[in-house]
C-alpha cells in the first residue's frame, strides 16, 4: 500500500473493504491510539485493550468521517469517548493506576526508568479528576486548541480551557513544594 | 498586577502578551510570586516531557494480528459501507437468492396455470385440473429447492462458527495462562455490553432497551466487575424522578461545560 495515500483515499479503500486497507490504517495509528489511551488509562492492558475497542468501533463508524477534521482527530474522539466510557464503567475512580507500581506482568512492554520527579508528575497527573486529566493530556501531548478538546470531550472551549487551569493548579499544588527535594 | 491575579494567572495557556509582560513584571518584584513562576515553568517542563512507555517494535506486528481477531467475521466490526463476503455471508447471500429465484419461478407457474385454464378460469380465478396437478407439482419442487438452499446456509454457517471456535480454543491452548485469556475474554465482552447498554440508556425512547441489556450483564456475566456496574446503573435506572442524579460525576471541581471564561489566544506564560 502506497505511503502517499491520503487519509481520504485510505478511508474510500477501508469502506470498499479492503483488508491491506485496515491494515495500513492500523499501521499510521496504532501506535497513537495506543499511546493516548496509554496515558488516559495507565495501564498496559488497558490501554490495548481500549485501543483495539477504539479500531473496531472507528472501522465501524468509518462511514461517519466526512473529512471536516483529520482523520487523526477523528479517531482521537473516538478513542476519548472509549476511554470515557471505560473509566465511567470501572467505577470512576479518581487515580489511575499509571504502571510503574505494579509488577511487571510477563508481557509487560518496556517498562521506562523515570526520574524521581517524573515519578511524581506522573502519580500527580494520575490523581487528577478525570476530565481535568483528559484536558491536560489532550492540550500538552496532542497539543489540541480548546475547540478540538470540546469537541472530543463534550461541553465548551471555555470548559475545556477551566478543566486545564484546574489540572495545572492542582499540580503546582501538589508538586510545587517537593520540586527543591526531588532528583531530576 | 496583584498576587492574586498573578497567582490565577500561572494557571492559564496563551496568555495575551500583555498580560505576560505584567505578569513577568509583577514576579521580578515579588520573590514569592517569582518562585510560584518558576516553579510553574519547572512543572509543564516535567509534564511535556514525561515520557509514555511504548511496547517494542516486535509488539507491533502482534498487535495488529490481535486486532485482526476482533475484526474477524463473527459480527464483532466490519467496515461500515460495502462488507467483504467471507464464507458464511455467501453462503446466506446464495441461499437467499435460491429463495427468490423460486419465488419468482412460483409466480412464473401460477401465471402459466392461469393461462392454461382459459377464459373461464381466468374470469373464475379458478385452475383446471390438470393445470392444477402441475402447479403442485412445480410447488413441491421449489419448496424442495429451498429447503436444500436453506440447509446448505445453515451447514456453512455451522462450520464457521466451528471454525472459529476451533481458532480461538487454539489460542486459548497455545497461551501460557488460559485461565487470564479467559477472564480477560469474559470481561471485555461484559464491558462491550455495558458500553452498548450505557449508550440505549442515553436515548430516553431506548430506557427499556437499557434495562435489558444491564439485566443480560448482570445474567451472563455475574462474575465480572461489569455485573456489579450493570446492577448500579440499573438501580439508577429505575428510580422513580426526583431521585439522585448519579449522572453528575463533577463533584471534584471539573467543569463538564457551558462556563463563561476569558478566551485569551495570544502569548504564553513566560
Amino acid at each position: 500500500m502506497a505511503q502517499q495515500m491520503s487519509d481520504d483515499e485510505l478511508v474510500r479503500q477501508v469502506l470498499a473493504g479492503r483488508p491491506e486497507a485496515q491494515a495500513e490504517l492500523v499501521a499510521r495509528y496504532g501506535r497513537y491510539a495506543y499511546r493516548l489511551c496509554r496515558r488516559m488509562l495507565g495501564d498496559h492492558h488497558e490501554a490495548e485493550d481500549a485501543s483495539q475497542e477504539a479500531f473496531v468501533r472507528a472501522i465501524g463508524g468509518l462511514d461517519g468521517f466526512r473529512g471536516e477534521a483529520p482523520l487523526r482527530q477523528w479517531l482521537a474522539r473516538v478513542v476519548v469517548n472509549v476511554c470515557l466510557n471505560w473509566r465511567r464503567a470501572a467505577g470512576r475512580r479518581r487515580s489511575v493506576p499509571m504502571g510503574h507500581a505494579d509488577p511487571p506482568a510477563r508481557d509487560e512492554p518496556h517498562r521506562l526508568e523515570l526520574t524521581e520527579l517524573q515519578e511524581k508528575v506522573q502519580q500527580a497527573i494520575g490523581q487528577l479528576p478525570e476530565r481535568q486529566r483528559m484536558a491536560l493530556i489532550l492540550r500538552v501531548y496532542e497539543e489540541l486548541s480548546f475547540d478540538a478538546i470540546a469537541d472530543l470531550m463534550g461541553g465548551t472551549p471555555e470548559a475545556a480551557r477551566t478543566n486545564l487551569s484546574l489540572a495545572r493548579r492542582r499540580l503546582r499544588t501538589v508538586l510545587a513544594p517537593i520540586l527543591g527535594e526531588v532528583k531530576r | 498586577m496583584t498576587c492574586d491575579e498573578a497567582r490565577r494567572r500561572l494557571d492559564e495557556d496563551d496568555l495575551p502578551a500583555d498580560v505576560a509582560a505584567r505578569l513577568a513584571e509583577h514576579c521580578r518584584t515579588c520573590p514569592e510570586c517569582r518562585r510560584a513562576l518558576d516553579a510553574e515553568r519547572a512543572i509543564r517542563r516535567a509534564v511535556a516531557e514525561l515520557p509514555v512507555p511504548e511496547p517494542p517494535d516486535e509488539y507491533w506486528t502482534g498487535y495488529a494480528s490481535r486486532l485482526g481477531e476482533r475484526l474477524a467475521p463473527e459480527g464483532a466490526a466490519q467496515p461500515a459501507g460495502r462488507r467483504p463476503m467471507h464464507g458464511h455471508r455467501v453462503a446466506l447471500v446464495v441461499g437467499l437468492a435460491a429463495s427468490l429465484v423460486a419465488a419468482v419461478g412460483l409466480a412464473v407457474v401460477l401465471q402459466r396455470g392461469a393461462a392454461d385454464g382459459g377464459g373461464h378460469a381466468a374470469a373464475t380465478n379458478e385452475v383446471a385440473p390438470a393445470g392444477a396437478a402441475s402447479i403442485e407439482a412445480e410447488m413441491a419442487r421449489l419448496d424442495a429447492e429451498v429447503r436444500a438452499a436453506e440447509s446448505r446456509v445453515a451447514i456453512a454457517l455451522a462450520e464457521e462458527r466451528r471454525q472459529g471456535l476451533r481458532r480461538r480454543l487454539q489460542r486459548l491452548a497455545l497461551s501460557p495462562t488460559p485461565g487470564e485469556v479467559v477472564d480477560r475474554e469474559l470481561n471485555r465482552t461484559a464491558f462491550l455490553a455495558v458500553y452498548d447498554a450505557d449508550r440505549l440508556s442515553a436515548d430516553r425512547r431506548r430506557r427499556a432497551e437499557a434495562i435489558r441489556a444491564y439485566q443480560q450483564v448482570v445474567t451472563l456475566f455475574p462474575r465480572t466487575r461489569w455485573a456489579r456496574v450493570a446492577r448500579e446503573r440499573l438501580t439508577q435506572l429505575e428510580l422513580p424522578k426526583g431521585g439522585m442524579n448519579h449522572e453528575n460525576p463533577h463533584d471534584d471541581g471539573s467543569v463538564s461545560g457551558g462556563v463563561r471564561g476569558s478566551t485569551l489566544d495570544a502569548g504564553a506564560l513566560g
